[in-house]
């Protein structure tokens, strides 16, 4: 299944990418998360972080389906 | 002594045997105002303040001319024309220290008192003035500051009344408020807070323009409400040299009407989260990191920060704005959108970002929306309704809106003798001619149903439907553009 990332704030920093499409076998959000967790050793764990699925915010369990837009949204609270 | 108070002024008999000079002043409310007649004049003082620098002002005036009595009154509220609006008594040994120092402080008075007053003038009309902002200058209208802004139809008259009217209370004087407060100041907000318990440091510069370099040392929320003043005396400004905390918020955010988060740590974004949602206040809120940040607006009772992040983010597990960098337009541009939430939330001139979230990069830039839901559960469910303190004006009614009227109402013509006065069929059970130079509020009083008022622009009966409304005749309206149109 091809899903649409895009990674903001400290995400963004550690993926040093605002956006990308990839291949993944992760059946949701937060299996996704994990995954690439795994290949760019972001520091926030899967409860630290918020999913939102085309535009909504999503639960992690939440099913994913090709081409859907995954946006991770970590903690900011710079002001 | 220096006191500001609401019943008619006695002036006092002073007890002061060394002096051989005593000098009293009395400011009257006269009869015109750049020629037109006032009938009716209101004060407003930010009390605590006016107060204060009052006392601070005698303090000042006694050893720069050495007096040995001192006292002056300020009066608000209504007033007549002929009734003393401030009274001044100076005791010197001598007469011309007392001569000059009754002088001084009038005009010092009224350059520095956060007093304003409205001229109510015969025909309905009624503006805000300012005492002067120097002891020379002119005296500054609303009607001109606000200009450019009343001319937009979605502000209009009603919209910056409501401007005028609002609280805003903004929590943390950083980068995010060094550009909120001046645009809000600047829109005519009445009243603002500032809550900051930092004082200024060379680091906070770069993006923190509302400070400068020779203020080092110095408590913001004091700074920032110095440099808001600057920009016109209708805004009335409060800074609380204080950290938020669960403690003293509920306290803090009281008295105002819409709250913005200027603050850089989660535990302050949750108090205030939650507060607002306890006490049915809208918290307008942004979040910065170094090249992005997003922005939104939560309402009572609408999707919130806790719906968002169940698991409150623990300060330290992201890095600060210390750590990880900020370039300085990020939270100018953040605080310009916060801003753009609060006039949102006051005048209603379009739907704030009350169920989205608004992620803004800077760097492409780019822009996504991010639809909030609410969670099941959450303390949201729990908020008091809100409901716009201010409400948009619906007042001003159309000819096609009042034609559609099924309940009756009479029309009520303000125009003078000396005016043509076609009339006009709306529909009305009945017209009554009523020149505003001699309206009577009684006659109005008997009627139970709406009325409506007539005149040839729509802009005296505007002004009186506002006041009328204000002493409690919630049935009266203003035709919008007049007969003429």
């Amino acid at each position: 299944m091809k899903v649409h990332v895009r990674y903001f704030a400290v995400l963004r920093d550690q993926r040093k990418l605002a956006q990308e499409t990839l291949e993944t076998r992760a059946v949701n959000p937060g299996q996704l998360y994990d995954e690439l967790c795994v290949s760019h050793g972001f520091t926030l764990t899967q409860s630290q972080v918020r999913f939102a699925i085309n535009g909504s915010y999503a639960e992690p369990t939440v099913l994913l389906n090709d081409g859907d837009e995954v946006v991770f949204l970590p903690p900011v609270a710079g002001g | 002594m220096f006191r500001v108070t609401e019943s008619p002024i006695l002036p006092p008999n002073p007890e002061c045997r060394d002096a051989g000079g005593f000098v009293s002043f009395e400011g009257r409310v006269r009869l015109k105002n750049e020629g037109q007649p006032v009938i009716l004049l209101e004060y407003d003082a930010f009390v605590e303040m006016a107060e204060s620098e009052g006392a601070a002002l005698l303090e000042e005036a006694s050893t720069k001319f050495g007096l040995v009595w001192v006292q002056a009154i300020h009066r608000i509220g209504r007033l007549e024309v002929g009734d003393i609006a401030v009274w001044i008594g100076c005791a010197a040994a001598h007469r011309k220290e007392a001569f000059l120092a009754c002088e001084f402080i009038i005009d010092e008075l009224k350059r520095r008192l956060p007093i304003w007053k409205k001229e109510h003038y015969q025909g309905g009309a009624s503006e805000w003035l300012n005492l002067k902002s120097e002891p020379n200058g002119p005296e500054l209208r609303p009607s001109d500051v606000f200009a450019r802004q009343i001319a937009m139809p979605e502000i209009g008259p009603a919209g910056q009344e409501a401007l005028m009217q609002a609280k805003v209370l903004i929590v943390g004087a950083g980068g995010l408020a060094s550009s909120a407060l001046p645009y809000l100041a600047a829109a005519g907000v009445g009243h603002l807070g500032i809550v900051e318990p930092d004082l200024l440091e060379p680091s906070n510069l770069h993006r923190q323009v509302l400070f400068s370099s020779e203020d080092i040392g110095r408590s913001k929320a004091q700074l920032a409400a110095a440099a808001v003043r600057r920009i016109h005396p209708f805004t009335k400004v409060s800074a609380f040299e204080a950290r938020l905390n669960a403690d003293n918020v509920d306290q803090l955010i009281g008295d105002f009407d819409v709250i913005v988060d200027g603050t850089d740590r989660f535990d302050a974004k949750f108090i205030l989260n939650d507060a607002c949602q306890r006490l049915g206040r809208p918290l307008v809120q942004a979040s910065i990191h170094r090249l992005e940040g997003h922005v939104q607006t939560i309402l009572p009772g609408s999707p919130c920060l806790r719906c968002q992040w169940p698991n409150q983010p623990t300060d330290g597990c992201v890095q600060t704005c210390a750590e990880s960098g900020v370039l300085g337009v990020v939270p100018g541009i953040f605080g310009v959108l916060e801003a753009t939430e609060v006039l949102k939330v006051i005048t209603g001139f379009a739907e704030p970002l009350w169920k989205e979230q608004l992620l803004l990069d800077l760097r492409e830039p780019s822009m996504l929306r991010i639809k909030r839901t609410k969670r099941a559960g959450c303390i949201c469910e729990a908020a008091p309704p809100w409901q716009r303190t201010v409400l948009p004006v619906d007042w001003e009614v159309t000819r096609d809106q009042v034609k559609q009227w099924s309940r009756p109402f009479i029309c009520l013509d303000l125009r003078e003798e000396w005016e043509p006065r076609p009339e006009l069929e709306l529909g009305q059970k009945e017209w009554r001619w009523s020149p505003l130079s001699k309206f009577n509020r009684d006659s109005i009083a008997n009627d139970s149903c709406a009325i409506v008022l007539v005149c040839a622009h729509g802009i005296r009966s505007a002004a009186l439907a506002h006041q009328l409304r204000e002493q409690g005749c919630l049935q009266t309206f203003s035709l919008l553009g007049g007969v003429d149109q």
